[in-house]
């Protein structure tokens, strides 16, 4: 189907952001102008479904001489695209409150728009030139959004995030030249036939380096994400919400797109083409890893909330990351991994959306972050800490909430990545995929436990309750979380299971069958419903997921009563030390001459 | 097609004409400034006018005056030369209008001397874009040297004059000691020193000979600011800002970067160049490294420098070398890029200096750790820094990122995939040295903050009389500069932001060069 809804979806944002600029004093314009951008794509982006899943839409801008910008939009890239969209809504909803609080606020909605067009920009993007462009677009928009306060600790986090996102684009950029110069064009699905053929394999793997490293900095891989904690704690929370909910899922898709896509042979490929598909995915797999285990120990160990939800916005990319690893490592078989790591994608923007916004109606009324200094206002704040509660659930995957099921395929696919590969590690990757999951229960729900129950601090007594707009914006994403957790294969059945044709899956094999039918359209995943498997693998699933859970209570409860969450971290030991000193020497050379002068 | 038209003798005429009316009215500056403004504008139609002959893949040719066969004062008019052409008389137009606005702001002295050196400057640009041949371009780069030497020294102190003299010294003594060889090497081996699409050189010359010949061309060329022969560029920053905005960001220095050009694509041409061998290396290559070397280490510079305008300077001694790397890469994607960074470049590049200037007329701040909360009071000054800084990094949609695109496409095309981390790390290096200016300007906190701001005399602006707001008033805060200062710097940001969008308008002529 060839339409130009696509662009509307990008162009609509951006009229708003400039329109904003009519009546700047007016508050209630601003707000209906700001709420219409990020719905009306929405709609739009929902007019497009049937499209999307039967075939794909397209559209192409000429712009350069020979190189088109195209927008090709499949199930996978239109659900992100709706999220993201849905995401804007109700975070837009939530500020109108919270930024009263604010100075700026033009600057920040428009700036908001701006990088709500440029996400979507690199959501609908049909090659990988017009991807980078809007993925540039994407890194210099959130930048006054991140420094919007403006004070000394906002801007060192806006300035690591730009400073890291500069150096990663540059990266990819180089990668996306040679993948032009080596197959004649940088159409995703084009290109992708192409490459397994006449590149060397030294070659892929450069070129999957430059591209994965290129978009890791944006999706916060390890050793690329020391900005997230600087960044997130300083930007005020639906901004962080944003960023940490979409804006990071562009690395992830960005990853997501090279590694299942790219670098899938055709047809009558090889058996090297797939080797060496199945190392790229098994390096994946490892980065993956280390990203969520390592984060999830910051995480306990971080007393800022805002700061340990950042940390768990890398972990949770962490486990995105090695559903695609998985995917990509199966090879044919790897249909398990990719709708792990899609459903993921949906799963964390919600939920983590929903604890920012909570923590933020929270910092809202009683201006502290610290969850040490907090407690006791679950009389205060009701309706907050029932939604903030319900994230945690999701973002910990305990049944019955979303977090669980994407966690279960994911779970799924390291298992049969293990089985396929007889490789010890992987076994390993699992039992670490478990710790972490249960890390995540422990630190999500002391942060729950630390703000909510205890003992009220004497002056948070007459905190009053979240103010309408806000509730709205956590109650919109509280419904959402439970409505997926309730109905696990709705997502598998109308936008997962479609997007998975495609990707070079074998639609006979077993995991493929499971996630969806192709022919009754019909998801049997035994989730939270035996559907096509049988009671006891559904007790399996839910006995892995509780045993995750029994293990993040016990560690919770004894980190509590040890005080082992008040470790720190020597500043040498940390990535952050290191990376603050080297921006700093780099961007101030005369500073030290200026301080000794004065 | 080459068709005679005495189009490019006009486009030269009328500035040197209206430098005739500048010192007939050196008594009435309003007049004085009138004529250059007329000039500018009745010089930019002309210019226009040859675009649709030229798209039609003519070129325009004038003959002036032959002194002897085969070496005539000649105009010859194709795409390279109109890209540079149309770039250098329509920024002469703003920087006219900024010119009267700074210049009067600040009272300077000697304006009569200014505004007639500097058109006559533009009618050596103009002559050298549109030169036929190696001579006629020769006699126009040494008449832009004689005359932007008293614009160096405009402000007549003891430092200006120093640095005059250093402007001086480098470019005449490149051009006598390496340039003049070179060109009588040419008519000697060529015959003449025509520029032809594919070069000149008959078969059968001697290899050495040549190699040699094409080094004094680079040598001689100081316009270029290859390094070690730069340092000319950075001291030019002595000079008013209007001069280093338009001379020293487009006219001068695209005049070295496109006598380059012109060495490597008409004299030698794309084939010699890549088969002639220095050592190991062809002469492609060895042009290469030495602008990657220039790149680099000028990009290194700008990070200590702490003076706005000369870090402004080095950036452009750095950039420079992004259109020679486009030729040197001798393929038509690095042409491309190495034609059109011209443009995208002298965009930004003119808007970092007119943002400079803009900030000196408001708040007499030279350095860049005095810019702290800046674009507060500045906001239209700082947010096109803010989009020539974009351009300069090459990120989308500004214009520097199609330039980058293609001299990176360029450099996987010609297989010197070096050259890629080259300007991936001159990009990094680029938001390194520019993004902290805006970044401090827009959200930094100033000393004076804190402090007791000293009250900062605001004299009498051509802007504000009109207005008739800011009339020799005292104020305690500074605030934006005024309008004839600020409307041609929104104007060339909008611009370079344009081309980074419709590419396509400047596409045209990169074609006829291929």
């Amino acid at each position: 189907m060839e339409t130009a809804i696509p662009v509307w979806v990008i162009a609509i944002p951006i009229i708003g952001a400039f329109a904003l600029f009519i009546k700047k004093d007016s508050d209630k314009y601003r707000d209906g102008i700001v709420i219409a951008s990020c719905t009306i794509p929405f709609l739009l982006l929902l007019s497009i479904y049937s499209g999307a899943t039967d075939g794909g839409v397209f559209y192409a801008l000429s712009w350069l001489p020979g190189m088109e910008l195209t927008f090709k939009v499949d199930s996978a890239g239109l659900l992100i695209a709706l999220i993201t969209a849905f995401l804007w809504i109700f975070c837009s909803i939530f500020s109108i409150t919270y930024m009263t609080h604010e100075k700026n606020r033009c600057r920040y909605d428009f700036f908001s728009l701006l990088t709500l067009a440029a996400n979507l920009g690199v959501l609908l993007a049909g090659d990988f030139f017009t991807l980078f462009i809007f993925f540039e677009g994407l890194l210099i928009f959130p930048y006054p959004l991140i420094a919007h306060k403006g004070d000394k600790a906002a801007i060192k986090g806006a300035n690591l995030y730009l400073y890291v996102g500069v150096a990663t684009s540059l990266l990819l950029l180089s990668g996306i030249v040679l993948l032009k110069h080596y197959t004649g064009g940088v159409d995703i699905a084009a290109v992708s036939g192409s490459v397994a053929s006449t590149m060397s394999t030294g070659l892929k793997y450069q070129i999957a380096a430059l591209m994965v490293i290129g978009f890791g900095g944006k999706a916060g891989l390890f050793f690329e994400h020391f900005w997230l904690p600087e960044a997130h704690p300083v930007a005020p929370s639906p901004a962080s919400a944003l960023l940490s909910a979409a804006m990071i899922k562009a690395g992830a898709y960005g990853i997501f797109r090279v590694v299942n896509l790219l670098f899938v042979p055709e047809g009558a490929a090889s058996m090297a083409d797939w080797l060496t598909l199945s190392n790229i995915g098994y390096a994946t797999i490892l980065i993956g890893t280390i990203t969520m285990f390592f984060a999830v120990i910051s995480a306990l160990l971080a007393s800022n909330s805002k700061r340990m939800l950042a940390f768990h916005s890398i972990s949770q990319m962490g486990y995105i990351v090695m559903g695609i690893g998985c995917a990509a490592y199966l090879g044919k078989d790897g249909a398990m991994g990719l709708a792990g790591a899609l459903y993921h994608i949906v799963n964390h923007a919600l939920f983590k959306a929903a604890l920012f916004l909570g923590v933020g109606a929270v910092y809202f009324r009683t201006n502290e972050l610290d969850m040490y200094k907090l407690g006791g206002l679950m009389k205060n704040m009701p309706v907050t800490a029932i939604c903030l509660f319900i994230a945690v659930c999701g973002i910990s995957g305990v049944p019955l909430f979303n977090g669980f099921a994407s966690k279960t395929i994911l779970h799924h696919a390291i298992i049969e990545s293990a089985e396929h590969g007889q490789d010890s590690i992987l076994w390993i990757v699992e039992k670490i995929f478990i710790i972490t999951a249960a890390g995540t229960f422990a630190s999500n729900m002391k942060l729950f436990m630390l703000t909510f129950r205890g003992k009220r601090p004497e002056k948070y007594k007459d905190v009053q309750p979240a103010p309408l707009p806000m509730r709205v914006g956590m109650i919109g994403f509280s419904v959402a979380i439970l409505f997926l957790g309730l109905f696990p294969n709705w997502l598998l059945e109308t936008a997962i299971g479609p997007a998975l044709s495609g990707f070079g899956y074998d639609a006979a094999s077993h995991g493929y069958q499971l996630l969806y039918n192709v022919q009754t359209q019909v998801s049997g995943m035994g989730i939270l419903y035996p559907g096509a498997e049988t009671f006891s693998t559904v007790l399996h699933n839910l006995g892995s997921g509780l045993l995750a859970i029994g293990l993040g209570a016990a560690l919770m409860f004894a980190g509590m009563k040890f005080g082992w969450f008040h470790f720190h971290v020597p500043k040498f030991a940390t990535f952050d030390f290191y990376a603050t000193k080297a921006l700093r020497r780099l961007l101030n050379p005369w500073s030290t001459v200026v301080e000794k002068q004065s | 097609m080459e068709i005679d038209s005495i189009k490019p003798l006009l486009a030269i005429l009328i500035p040197t004409i209206g430098s005739g009316f500048i010192l007939w009215f050196r008594k009435k500056p309003n007049l004085r400034e009138g004529a250059t403004l007329i000039t500018a504008f009745l010089m930019f139609f002309v210019v226009l006018s040859m675009i649709p002959s030229v798209l039609e893949g003519n070129t325009l040719h004038y003959i002036l005056y032959s002194f002897w066969p085969s070496v005539p004062i000649g105009f010859r008019v194709d795409g390279l030369g109109l890209v540079f052409g149309l770039v250098a008389s329509f920024t002469w137009i703003l920087t006219s209008f900024y010119s009267i606005g700074y210049m009067r702001s600040l009272n300077e002295h000697a304006q009569t001397r200014f505004y007639f050196c500097f058109a006559v400057t533009l009618v050596a640009t103009m002559g050298a874009a549109f030169s036929n041949n190696w001579f006629t371009l020769f006699l126009f780069y040494e008449l832009i040297t004689f005359f932007t030497y008293p614009l160096v020294a405009h402000h007549e102190t003891h430092d200006a004059w120093e640095k005059a003299n250093k402007y001086l010294a480098y470019l005449l003594g490149t051009s006598k000691l390496f340039l003049i060889p070179a060109i009588l090497g040419t008519y000697y081996f060529a015959g003449s020193v025509d520029f032809a699409p594919n070069g000149i050189f008959p078969e059968g010359v001697d290899k050495t000979l040549l190699v040699l010949i094409y080094i004094c061309y680079l040598a001689g060329i100081g316009k270029v600011a290859f390094m070690p022969l730069h340092s000319w560029l950075p001291a030019s920053m002595v000079a008013p800002t209007p001069v280093s905005a338009l001379l020293h960001a487009v006219a001068v220095v695209n005049t070295g970067a496109f006598c380059v050009l012109r060495v490597i694509i008409n004299i030698f041409g794309f084939d010699l160049v890549g088969a002639l061998h220095l050592g190991a290396l062809s002469l492609g290559e060895v042009t290469a490294i030495i602008a990657s070397i220039t790149i680099i280490t000028a990009s290194i510079y700008c990070m200590k420098a702490n003076n706005l305008k000369e870090r402004i300077a080095y950036s452009t001694v750095s950039q420079l070398s992004y259109m020679v790397l486009g030729g040197a890469l001798l393929t038509p994607s690095g042409l491309t890029g190495g034609i059109m960074h011209i443009a995208m470049h002298a965009f930004a590049k003119i808007t970092l200096f007119f943002c400079a200037g803009s900030i000196y007329v408001a708040s007499k701040k030279t350095h860049v750790s005095q810019l702290n909360g800046l674009g507060r009071k500045m906001p239209w000054t700082f947010a096109a820094f803010a989009i020539a800084t974009l351009s300069m990094v090459g990120i989308p949609p500004a214009g520097g990122f199609v330039s980058k695109w293609y001299l990176m496409v360029g450099s996987t095309e010609a297989n010197e995939f070096w050259t890629l981390i080259v300007l991936a790390t001159s990009a990094l290096l680029n938001a390194f040295y520019f993004v902290p200016i805006v970044i401090n300007g827009f959200f930094g906190k100033s000393e004076e903050d804190e402090e007791e701001v000293a009250p900062i005399l605001v004299p009498q602006s051509v802007g504000a009389a009109a207005s008739g707001s800011l009339r020799g008033t005292v104020v305690s805060q500074i605030k934006e500069s005024p309008l004839f200062v600020l409307v041609p710097l929104c104007i060339t940001a909008v611009v370079s932001m344009l081309l980074g969008i419709f590419p396509e308008f400047l596409m045209q002529f990169v074609k006829l060069m291929q």
